[in-house]
């Protein structure tokens, strides 16, 4: 894992945030790259894919917003982008969210804020790629049961699963019954924590078909929802029947 | 003292699966963890007893997370300092940087990674 030291890129006209930035950031083990417009930001992203970028919303020629379409676009990066904005009310902030930011820091900026956002958008990128790997997620993820053998012993960990596997039946009887009532947030809410524990167990698959259902009632795109829900209770039940021999904890 | 010295820790997260599983994993840091599924519970028992760290899911009933966090730090003794740990799925893709305002002192989102928990429970529960 021993390579060049990353680097976090800042574009920014205005020299005084840019340095309080820099000043900020300086424990980080990054070198911290200051541009002071969005065509001097290009130009390093020319050359470099630094493993983050922070870019002011308000400056002449160039706006945040542009920078943002060019980066993503025209460079395709995929790094984490934040915003700075002195933009205030709530409303404004999530059109920074919705139009694809990872995060945004608003001014005053606060340097807890502005440091504990950047460490965890960089830890978080590193899980990504991490665990983005080509098989799409497996029935049960050996490395989280491996890493969950290390606090649990083998008949702790069965009597976790079998709580999830309990506790997602009853959430499974209540979601059949929101449904005859088209209760969506509370169908959501429900979607949410299934996926939750899922994913925390181990169950990579099960946590996806979820997430996409998820992402899919968001968008508000036009889904059968019974016919999805069918899916992932078909899948589950056959998952929860034999997930004890893929376990394997007897080795 | 005679008495082993072990860490509070409250735990406030709705999914019971959650708690055990955090119950497993912080007993090996000789963590005492006690439960809250609400954040009126969370608020109630963070008033009545003294904690070494918070433990916060965000989707929280009746009182959500980041209000319980913010309601912890407008308090005017010490105990306004605790460390908080936030967990969550972020299911309504709030945008981090809320969670530190609400002044919580690191989060992590799941699929919990659960080494780095356990080092961050460290880091907070170190020296004193």
């Amino acid at each position: 894992m021993k390579k060049e030291k990353g680097s976090i890129l800042v574009i920014d006209d205005n020299d005084i945030n840019r340095r309080y930035v820099k000043t900020v950031l300086r424990d980080l083990d990054r070198e911290i790259v200051l541009a002071e417009n969005g065509f001097l930001g290009l130009e390093y992203l020319q050359g470099q894919t630094p493993d983050l970028i922070l870019v002011d919303i308000q400056m002449p020629l160039m706006d945040g917003f542009q920078c943002y379409d060019r980066i993503r676009e025209f460079m395709q990066m995929d790094v984490p982008i934040l915003a700075i904005t002195a933009f205030s009310n709530e409303e404004d902030r999530q059109r920074f969210i919705d139009y694809g930011f990872n995060d945004y820091i608003t001014k005053p900026v606060k340097p807890e804020v502005l440091k504990s956002t950047i460490e965890y958008w960089l830890y978080e990128f590193q899980r990504t790629l991490a665990s983005d790997n080509p098989e799409e997620g497996s029935d049960l993820d050996p490395d989280t049961v491996k890493e969950l053998l290390k606090y649990a012993n083998p008949d702790e960990l069965i009597e976790l699963y079998k709580e999830f596997i309990e506790e997602t039946k009853t959430f499974s009887e209540k979601l059949a019954f929101l449904q005859s009532k088209a209760d969506h947030a509370e169908i959501l809410s429900i979607l949410h924590t299934i996926k939750g524990n899922a994913g925390s167990l181990g169950f990579s698959k099960l946590s996806d078909l979820i997430a996409r259902l998820e992402d899919d009632l968001k968008q508000k795109k036009q889904v059968s929802l019974s016919e999805r829900l069918h899916k992932i209770r078909a899948y589950s039940s056959k998952l929860f029947e034999n997930y004890e021999a893929q376990l394997n904890l007897n080795q | 003292m005679t008495e082993v010295d072990y860490k509070k820790v409250l735990v406030a997260e709705d999914s019971s699966v959650i708690q055990n599983l955090l119950k497993k994993i912080l007993l090996f840091e000789n963590c005492k963890i006690t439960s809250a599924k609400d954040g009126k519970t969370v608020l109630d028992k963070f008033d009545s007893e003294d904690f070494d760290l918070v433990i916060m899911d965000i989707n929280l009933p009746v009182i959500d997370g980041l209000a319980a966090t913010r309601k912890i730090r407008s308090g005017k003794t010490k105990k306004a300092n605790i460390p908080i740990i936030g967990i969550s799925g972020n299911a309504k893709n709030l945008p981090v940087s809320e969670f530190f305002e609400a002044g919580m002192n690191e989060y992590m989102q799941k699929p919990l990674d659960y080494d780095k928990l356990i080092e961050l429970v460290k880091k907070y529960t170190a020296s004193n």
